[in-house]
């Protein structure tokens, strides 16, 4: 048979990517129309776990935190990341020592960021005691306690984790841009800001739709960096989807419940994935016409 | 109007050679805000390993920016070999080396199965391996939680739930797709005229791959070996799911050692811990440098 | 008037010059080009003119102005890049309108230039389209355009056609050179291609590792090479080199090549004719064959080498006894054939003879 030794090189991945990838979250899927606890049982409940997953306040203020994190994440990290590269990208010196100082967190895991921004902010000995030492006595900076704030603090704490990255892949996209661009922005007398604004950021498109993809993907992933700072509280200030469904799964013991949870995880990725790739599709087809005409 | 013009037209007429560097707000405003920022990312490294070298009587003295008066490593000594999790007092090192036989054969596995299908799917494409290709990129979308329930059952009928060959066997399941596209977009990035060449000299499918690709992978290798390095080691949900008790990797230990700290916290050896638990993808990183950003951007799916 | 000038100009880094001590003078109206090979320098004089790259020592005139230490756009220039240098997300007329939006001009007065320059290049299809959308040739098109709004004094093009294709560079090469009549401002025209420079220049400068070597009209580049390098540097295909010695037998100058010794009454030294060593340099169309042969300065017995039919004529290269190699083209219909004896004529008046040494002209 042609072929054959190909065939059965791939063979051990197709049958983990067919078995892992389609099999288990069909398997999920399924098991979120059951009334499972916390062995499967193939009692079919219709849409009753969602009806009752959506009727859960735990569960909605996930989504709603959800929300929270992903605006602030991404568009901190985003913003951030291309500040710093833009700045780096005016041939300052010691660049490759500051390159390094921006990525580094992005190499710690988020168990590791979570417990090092945790001790920072700790409320007693942490930066509100720097600051009542420094002679502010009644600053309070309770933010990883207030049930309204905690949220915010693990967003600084993904930004300050993934900025880093943005900044990486923004660099490399500024620095594949035409040198005759910038020449012309030269010449024209653009004012550099306008030009970052209003020529190059266009131009970094595939750049920043890497950027968001990965991050937003960080963003419905996100369980260690809330399990080791805040361990979802104070109360359930700090919930996430993820880990509502890793709770209910291993802790809570209702299987049913918690797939009903991973399904509309994965609606939500292929919610924000679609899009990009549809419009990153329609970009190369309409190039590829252009360059043929 | 005009008496103001000439003399400044003629004061540039002694203008020659490069302009003289000036004071310039812009560059002094561009170098602050790299400070700003520089602080603003070292500042918790700073604050770990400034309160990992203090004692606790120093710690609840002073405050997490103060410097430490009299460094000790005492901390970093507690937290390797002593710090507990419940009854259990043997300090993060169980976890170190339980990583580390984690991370070995998670890296070595990635390496050959990723380059076997990267080389297949860029020279050896067949009806079907379009499909296995799709299949395994939604896989590198999927959150974990989605098969995480009834991968737990399937190991558990293999016998795999709780073993060491069984986290493994996650491990590499989990990071195939992303290490496949590497090795894929990088043989695709070879001319074809490689392969056609062994071809034509009768070279069949082993051989082409292991006398012309595998000597030719090393770049993207160590793109994947810093990749899975970073990734198996900094992993906490596929540990804690599938590692037990006995193969607890470090960052699960790291968490147990915090969350069941019971009477005061020891801050300074939490530090020290989760330092040493940070220290081998950060050693990685160091060394790396570069490799780490091409690992990023080969990593970054390129739909 | 803007008369552009290049005074004392040298560009170093660090070990490397780029450019050294050099003057240039390139009068109001004048259409310039600076031609040699890749790493000449032409691309960093040019890019100095502009103020894009920084200078050692030396300074820059624009219209009676030193600009040595002004911004680019203060300059009142106007640039054409190799790569286009488009935004590519900015569709033609944002392309042409973005640079005076900022620079504060008034919409109305905007919309009339873009009107202007569309009209000029025939632009007025295209104006909504992105720049992917278009062809090179077109892209090129929008550039020069982007160009025309600024409505500066001094142009200046940096190997504007070198990504294009054969026909459009032809094509693109009569518009500008159009352009340049209809507008009467100065231009500087960088480029490696003889034949453009042969065909748009009023004033070629050949640069050869930071120098000029020679500065003319491309007639007198093409007639009167100043050195050897300007010679081989012109013209395909290129002048054929004879090395022989100079000596003076009975008062006047002759060209002595192996037994041979070509009378130079008729050759116009630059100076007095000294004996020494010297190449005889002879472009192939000004070598005579079959009955024109006998009547020149000098006959050469040969014999055909190779032949190259180009279509309208045929290169044939020629081999003397010696050995010396000789190209020269004849009219296709000849029907030469390799092998053949081929009589050569050469006539020292429309030859141009070169120190060995220093490759000066003589």
């Amino acid at each position: 048979m042609k072929n054959l030794s190909a065939k059965i090189a791939l063979a051990p991945t197709a049958l983990v990517a067919l078995v892992v990838f389609v099999g288990c979250i069909a398997w999920t899927v399924g098991l979120s129309f059951t009334g499972s606890r916390s062995i499967p049982e193939f009692s079919f409940v219709g849409f009753e776990q969602y009806v009752a997953l959506f009727g859960s306040p735990r569960w909605l203020v996930s989504l709603r935190n959800m929300a929270i994190f992903g605006i602030g994440f991404v568009g901190g990290c985003l913003v951030l990341g291309y500040l710093l590269a833009i700045f780096i990208d005016q041939k300052v010196r010691a660049e490759s020592a500051l390159r390094t100082i921006f990525l580094y967190p992005y190499a710690l895991s988020y168990i590791v960021t979570g417990f090092a921004w945790q001790w920072f902010l700790n409320p007693q000995l942490g930066l509100q005691k720097f600051m009542q030492d420094l002679g502010w006595t009644d600053f309070t900076f309770r933010l990883l306690i207030d049930r309204n704030l905690a949220i915010y603090t693990i967003v600084a704490a993904a930004i300050w984790h993934g900025a880093g990255l943005v900044m990486a892949l923004v660099l490399a996209g500024l620095r594949g841009i035409d040198e005759d661009i910038w020449k012309a922005i030269n010449i024209e007398g653009i004012p550099k800001w306008r030009a970052y604004l209003s020529i190059i950021l266009p131009m970094l498109g595939p750049s920043f739709a890497t950027c968001i993809l990965l991050l937003a993907f960080g963003v419905i992933r996100n369980y260690d960096l809330v399990v080791a700072m805040t361990g979802g509280g104070p109360g359930s200030a700090t919930e996430v989807p993820a880990k509502f469904v890793m709770d209910y799964l291993f802790e809570r013991q209702n299987v049913g419940l918690a797939s009903a949870g991973a399904t509309i995880l994965i609606l939500t990725v292929v919610a924000v994935a679609a899009p990009i790739w549809y419009a990153r599709h329609w970009q190369t087809r309409r190039a590829a016409s252009a360059s043929k005409g | 109007m005009s008496e103001q013009v000439l003399p400044l037209a003629a004061s540039t007429a002694h203008h020659d050679g490069p302009r003289p560097a000036t004071f310039s707000w812009e560059r002094a405003g561009i170098y602050a805000f790299l400070l700003v920022a520089a602080l603003f990312f070292l500042l918790p490294i700073y604050t770990m390993v400034s309160t990992s070298l203090k004692t606790m009587a120093e710690v609840r003295a002073t405050n997490v920016l103060m410097p430490p008066l009299a460094p000790t490593i005492e901390a970093w000594g507690a937290a390797w070999s002593q710090a507990c999790t419940g009854l259990d007092c043997g300090g993060v090192q169980v976890g170190f080396l339980n990583s580390l036989k984690i991370v070995v054969p998670v890296v070595v596995l990635s390496i050959l199965v990723g380059a076997l299908n990267g080389y297949v799917l860029s020279f050896w494409r067949f009806r079907g391996a379009n499909l296995v290709f799709t299949v395994l990129m939604f896989g590198a979308f999927i959150p974990l939680q989605m098969v995480l329930y009834p991968l737990v059952r399937l190991w558990s009928s293999l016998g795999l739930y709780g073993s060491l060959p069984g986290l493994i066997a996650v491990h590499v399941i989990f990071g195939l797709p992303v290490v496949t596209l590497m090795y894929r977009n990088f043989y695709a990035g070879l001319p074809i005229e490689i392969f056609k060449a062994a071809r034509v000299d009768g070279a069949g499918f082993w051989r082409i791959f292991w006398s012309i690709f595998v000597p030719m992978s090393a770049p993207i290798t160590i793109v994947v070996v810093i990749w899975q390095t970073t990734g198996a080691w900094n992993d906490y949900i596929l540990g804690l799911t599938f590692g037990g008790r006995e193969n607890a990797p470090m960052t699960v230990q790291l968490n147990n050692i915090i969350a069941s700290q019971t009477g005061e916290r020891q801050f300074n050896v939490e530090m020290a811990a989760t330092m040493l638990t940070a220290m081998v993808p950060l050693l990685v990183y160091m060394v790396s440098g570069r490799w780490f950003v091409r690992g990023i951007t080969a990593g970054a799916v390129k739909g | 008037m803007a008369e552009v000038e290049a005074r004392n100009l040298s560009i170093r880094y660090g070990e490397f010059t780029a450019l050294e001590k050099l003057d240039l003078t390139v009068p109001h109206g004048q259409f310039l080009v600076l031609l040699g090979p890749s790493g000449c320098g032409k691309s960093t004089l040019l890019n100095s003119i502009a103020g894009l790259q920084p200078i050692t020592s030396g300074q820059i005139w624009i219209g009676g102005k030193n600009v040595t230490w002004a911004e680019p756009k203060d300059r009142g220039i106007a640039m054409v890049f190799q790569s286009y240098a488009l935004y590519p997300k900015m569709t033609v007329r944002q392309n042409l309108s973005f640079g005076l939006k900022v620079a504060g001009v008034k919409a109305a007065e905007i919309a009339q230039r873009v009107q202007r320059a569309a009209e000029t290049l025939q632009l007025h299809t295209m104006l909504d389209r992105r720049p992917a959308e278009l062809s090179g040739g077109q892209r090129q098109r929008v550039a020069i355009g982007r160009v025309l709004v600024r409505e500066a004094e001094v142009y200046l093009y940096d190997e504007p056609l070198s990504n294009l294709d054969a026909q459009l560079r032809v094509e693109l090469r009569r518009e500008i050179k159009r352009l340049h009549r209809h507008l009467g401002s100065t231009s500087i025209y960088v480029t490696h291609d003889q034949v453009e420079a042969l065909t748009l220049a009023d004033m070629i400068a050949v640069m050869n590792k930071g120098r000029i070597e020679q500065l003319g009209s491309p007639e007198e580049i093409y007639e009167r090479p100043a050195t050897r390098y300007v010679a081989a540097f012109i013209g395909s295909p290129a002048m054929n080199f004879i090395d022989g010695d100079i000596a003076i037998e009975a008062g006047k100058p002759v060209f002595k090549w192996g037994q041979a010794s070509i009378p130079l009454d008729r050759y116009s030294f630059a100076a007095e004719a000294r004996p020494g060593k010297a190449t005889l340099g002879v472009r192939p169309e000004h070598i005579a064959h079959g009955e024109h042969a006998g009547g020149q300065d000098f006959l050469v017995e040969t014999t055909i080498d190779l032949l190259e039919p180009m279509g309208s004529d045929t290169l044939v290269w020629c081999r003397t006894k010696e050995g010396q190699q000789i190209g020269l083209r004849v009219p296709t219909d000849l029907r030469p054939r390799e092998g053949d004896a081929m009589p050569l004529g050469i006539s020292v008046s429309s030859a141009s003879l070169f120190d060995t040494a220093s490759g000066l002209r003589l």
